[in-house]
């Protein structure tokens, strides 16, 4: 990977160390992501992939026994410092979860409200309410009905509304939960090509458990193994020429 | 257990279940005729415009005929219930929400159970600190020859009217999905925002709901109000009066009064006025909670 080092990384993570409670949960993690990239991360259920993308932005805040060490890089700053505006940062760093999860209002109040907190004017909310369900590939289906209750929506266009959400407040990074976990096939379909859409404004970075879309949307994948980085590299080497023992077996479905 | 043993045990269920549950609808029912029955004989006897408008209460006066004015009362009622709810939603809200996002679990675990153990307080209890602490203070506070009115009875209402407000609607914002307030962190929100414009607004059923009970409580609560409010008879005119609730009027005149005469039924009459009020405000909070719900 010598082409990186002209580049600047969109996050750098530096042995990060992260534990909850007595259990540590990450150990010495690296990683790099470059910018307007999708990086995959992959591993067996428990392996620390989903700790890792919430330490991106910070969303172990919320929990109270949580310990870091080590550091997380983004645009040249190195986040976890307390002095570290978090709120600005979420602004910077989206994040789209596993579960969809719009809040109970009407479909374009969803997409006002992170508009709305972040101080954009009164005047340019509606526009970048459009701009942000068009970019979701959500416009055409919605367009009739924004003032009706968003959970009605199905699960798919709902995922789909929660990325607008994200897009609208225009961050740098996305972070991405298992955003297909709960989605038939068709509705992943379309949040794939989302996602290979917003690849070219965006960096995104993504917590999969299918191999197959990892290989699908990723242009880099990570492997973790108990809480360790076991190998990152382009995703083509991870699963056709991995250099550990360990992903082999696992990109091969021995394990996992 | 073979099957014909099973299909009488479900039989026997299925009558068991069934005779408690219609049961429990006849009695209600039951009770609803018994105050339309005497409310009627009660109109037999005095007209439901007088009944309405007359701004006098004085069964006893003028011979046989009484004055039978619901105006006092319910004036008194709504006096003491609408200050009790202006005290208890502001304190009772923002406590749950200081319990449900503030506090750490060790020291919820310390208040809920507090605030649950002063719903446990008998109302004789309340309406004893009202007569002895709270009367005298408004009294001497506002330079008043007597505290027993309507401010003693509505401080002492919130007082009872706050553990059920700060129970259901902390239950409603702890129950708030950690996914939605975790989406609007993820946005770029604080703690305030997040509570404000996320947490509240998906709770505000439950919330609602938990203020139509506490203030259900309130309308109907007798005991508290007869002792601290002073039951004077004349019409109210601030919070700073003596008032006599509906429900003080018919504790206190149902034990003396002769069955079969018209005082007798007016007191039905307004059993009847107090039962649709509370009805009213259960349908009003189940009507709200319904329509903001579709949103979930």
């Amino acid at each position: 990977m010598s082409a990186t080092a002209q580049i600047n990384p969109a996050v750098e993570v530096k042995k990060l160390n992260l534990w909850f409670g007595e259990k540590q949960v990450l150990k010495d993690v690296s990683l790099l992501v470059l910018p307007h990239t999708v990086t995959a991360l992959i591993g067996p259920s428990g392996c620390g992939k989903s700790t890792l993308l919430r330490s991106m932005n910070r969303m172990h805040d919320l929990s109270p026994d949580v310990r870091m060490e080590g550091s997380v890089w983004i645009d040249g700053e190195s986040i976890l410092e307390s002095r570290v505006q978090v709120t600005s940062l979420r602004r910077k760093v989206g994040m789209v979860f596993q579960k969809p999860n719009p809040f109970p209002k009407s479909i374009f109040d969803n997409i006002a409200y992170g508009l709305h907190i972040n101080g954009v004017r009164k005047e340019d909310i509606e526009a970048r309410v459009i701009s942000a369900l068009q970019r979701s590939f959500l416009w055409e289906e919605v367009k009739d009905k924004l003032q009706q209750p968003a959970r009605r929506l199905s699960g798919g266009q709902q995922q789909r509304l929660c990325i607008a959400r994200t897009i609208a407040v225009e961050p740098e990074i996305i972070l991405m939960d298992e955003p297909c976990s709960a989605l038939d096939p068709i509705s992943t379909a379309k949040i794939e090509e989302l996602i290979l859409e917003l690849r070219s404004r965006y960096t995104i970075v993504m917590v999969t458990h299918n191999m197959q879309q990892a290989q699908r949307v990723a242009g880099f994948t990570a492997f973790m193994y108990m809480g360790e980085m076991i190998e990152f590299n382009l995703t083509d080497n991870i699963f056709h020429q991995p250099e550990k023992e360990l992903t082999r077996n696992y990109v091969a479905g021995n394990f996992g | 257990m073979n099957a014909k043993n099973r299909n009488r045990y479900d039989r026997l269920a299925t009558w068991f279940f069934g005779i408690n549950g219609w049961m429990g609808i006849a009695i209600l029912l039951g009770i609803f005729a018994m105050l339309v029955y005497n409310t009627i004989a009660f109109f037999a006897r005095v007209s439901p415009m007088d009944f309405i408008t007359n701004t006098q209460w004085n069964p006893g006066a003028e011979g046989p005929k009484g004055l039978y004015g619901l105006l006092p009362l319910l004036i008194s009622t709504l006096l003491v219930t609408f200050g009790a709810m202006l005290l208890a939603v502001p304190i009772g809200i923002g406590t749950a929400v200081f319990i449900s996002e503030y506090t750490s679990p060790r020291v919820k675990n310390i208040l809920k159970p507090a605030v649950e153990m002063l719903a446990a307080i008998p109302s004789v209890v309340i309406g004893f600190i009202g007569i002895v602490i709270i009367g005298p203070g408004i009294a001497g506070t506002f330079g008043l020859s007597n505290g027993l009115n309507a401010m003693n009875g509505a401080i002492l209402l919130a007082m009872m009217a706050l553990p059920t407000i700060i129970t259901v609607a902390e239950d409603a914002l702890h129950a708030v999905p950690a996914d939605l307030k975790e989406a609007s962190y993820g946005l770029g929100a604080g703690k305030w925002t997040t509570l404000y414009r996320v947490a509240i607004p998906a709770a505000r059923p439950g919330i609602i709901a938990g203020v139509m009970l506490g203030m259900g409580r309130a309308i109907g609560e007798t005991m508290t109000v007869l002792m601290a409010t002073g039951n004077a008879l004349s019409f109210p005119s601030g919070f700073f009066d003596s008032v006599r609730t509906i429900t003080a009027t018919i504790a206190i005149e149902l034990g003396e009064v002769p069955h079969q005469t018209t005082h007798y039924y007016g007191l039905f009459a307004l059993a009847l006025v107090l039962f649709l009020i509370t009805l009213t405000v259960n349908s009003l909070a189940d009507r709200i909670s319904h329509r903001i719900r579709q949103y979930h």
